[in-house]
């Protein structure tokens, strides 16, 4: 091809149409990667969320064990825990989930309150123990929950600016929801 | 003033500002591995080498991090998001270990928390630290003996790591080290050297700072396990 061609009027037309498509092509790639990414990371860190709300249901039982050898917590409490267990086992949609959730919560604070009012059964080392593993399960599912609304909110950032927003009405990336400050989660992550 | 020595004045002072900027954070920045950040400071500095001592012990026998930090209020975030934010960000813990140890103390607010690593939780489990934790800080805060307490915490600490936790196979022991090379610190001191060199024609020669700064941890991550009191 003669050099020439390069410096004519259709010669630099065209190198900038090229210019024009790389760029283009990167920016589209760049933005739909991310977005891609910052989805998958949210819904990952998600996964994690349910991980550890499945941890706190797993030490139930042998919380319950231990603990209603004292008298001091409440036996209705106790029954009251291990049958919203079963139920959140069972349970068959997410709003159920949430709701037992929120009551198992309920029971579980009464549990602690009666251990902290009572001194006694914080030197009996087998309950002390799983009130350390109850407030740990609390607060990896506070920590999860965090870093979980983070990713969301870098998520839906890139949904709302430029250029993110065209290539997610595009390709049908939606704003995802943030951890509802009830306990229980939102109901489709 | 020489416009040349004006010129050197606006470049270092520009630099350090850089410095200090940089440093402008909510979350404490970390180094190995006692972080006495009270006013007036808790521990004398024979106390802080003390502590130091294990967790650099800890550290080369097994390549477990144990950090301490000493604060006076840990602010709006309570002690439990300040622990694992302050984990996260500094990476306590080696990267892909995950073999971190936070022992966070909180004068004013009467308030302890030891977080662990993921990679750790396995054999510092909720209660055992818990254990360690009331037997050791709890009462620190109730005799005002925080250097023994904190001693004690680490030493605990420290000892059930060394007796049942396994570096993966084929990982190097033994080269843990307080001091490491800043080579922020190297490099504007090298720029500096070259603009000065420069703009005095090789009359005048310059240095600035001490290439060598306290280490930092090694990019461990933390899941909230652990326990506070």
């Amino acid at each position: 091809m003669n050099p020439r061609f390069f410096t004519s009027k259709i010669g630099i037309i065209l190198l900038g149409v090229l210019i024009a498509s790389v760029i283009f092509t990167t920016v589209s790639a760049t933005t739909y990667n991310g977005l891609a990414t910052k989805q998958a990371t949210y819904q990952a860190q998600w996964a994690q969320v349910e991980n550890q709300y499945q941890r706190k249901i797993d030490l139930i039982p042998e919380l319950v064990a231990q603990v209603s050898g004292y008298k001091e917590f409440e036996s209705q409490t106790l029954e009251n825990i291990t049958r919203l267990r079963t139920q959140w086992l069972n349970a068959s949609t997410q709003v159920i989930k949430v709701n037992v959730t929120t009551a198992i919560d309920q029971n579980l604070f009464k549990l602690q309150a009666t251990y902290e009012n009572y001194p006694y059964l914080q030197s009996v080392t087998v309950v002390a123990g799983l009130m350390d593993e109850l407030a740990g399960t609390e607060n990896r599912i506070a920590v999860e929950r965090f870093r979980y609304n983070d990713d969301v909110r870098s998520y839906n950032t890139q949904i709302v600016t430029f250029p993110g927003n065209v290539y997610a009405g595009l390709f049908g990336f939606q704003r995802a929801p943030y951890y509802d400050p009830i306990p229980g989660g939102p109901v489709n992550p | 003033m020489r416009p040349r020595v004006l010129i050197i004045a606006v470049i270092v002072v520009a630099v350090c500002s850089l410095s200090a900027a940089a440093r402008a954070e909510t979350l404490p920045k970390l180094s190995l591995y006692v972080n006495d950040l009270t006013t007036p400071p808790t521990l004398l500095q024979s106390e802080s080498d003390d502590i130091t001592n294990i967790c650099l012990q800890v550290d080369n026998i097994t390549t477990a991090e144990i950090a301490v930090l000493i604060v006076n209020s840990t602010g709006t975030l309570g002690i439990d998001m300040y622990a694992a934010q302050t984990f996260q960000q500094n990476g306590i813990g080696k990267t892909g270990q995950n073999n971190g140890v936070l022992i966070l103390v909180s004068i004013n607010e009467k308030l302890w928390r030891i977080e662990v690593g993921y990679g750790l939780e396995g054999i510092l489990n909720d209660a055992k630290v818990g254990a360690i934790g009331r037997s050791t800080l709890s009462v620190a805060f109730e005799t005002g003996d925080y250097y023994g307490g904190i001693l004690n915490a680490t030493l605990d600490v420290g000892q059930e790591i060394v007796d049942n936790y396994q570096p993966p196979p084929g990982t190097p022991t033994g080269n843990a080290s307080l001091f490491g090379l800043d080579w922020r610190s190297i490099t504007i001191g090298i720029v500096i050297f070259i603009a000065v060199a420069v703009l005095t024609k090789g009359k005048a020669v310059f240095w600035v700072g001490n290439i060598f700064r306290r280490g930092g941890f090694g990019g461990g991550e933390s899941g909230g396990g652990g326990a506070d009191g």
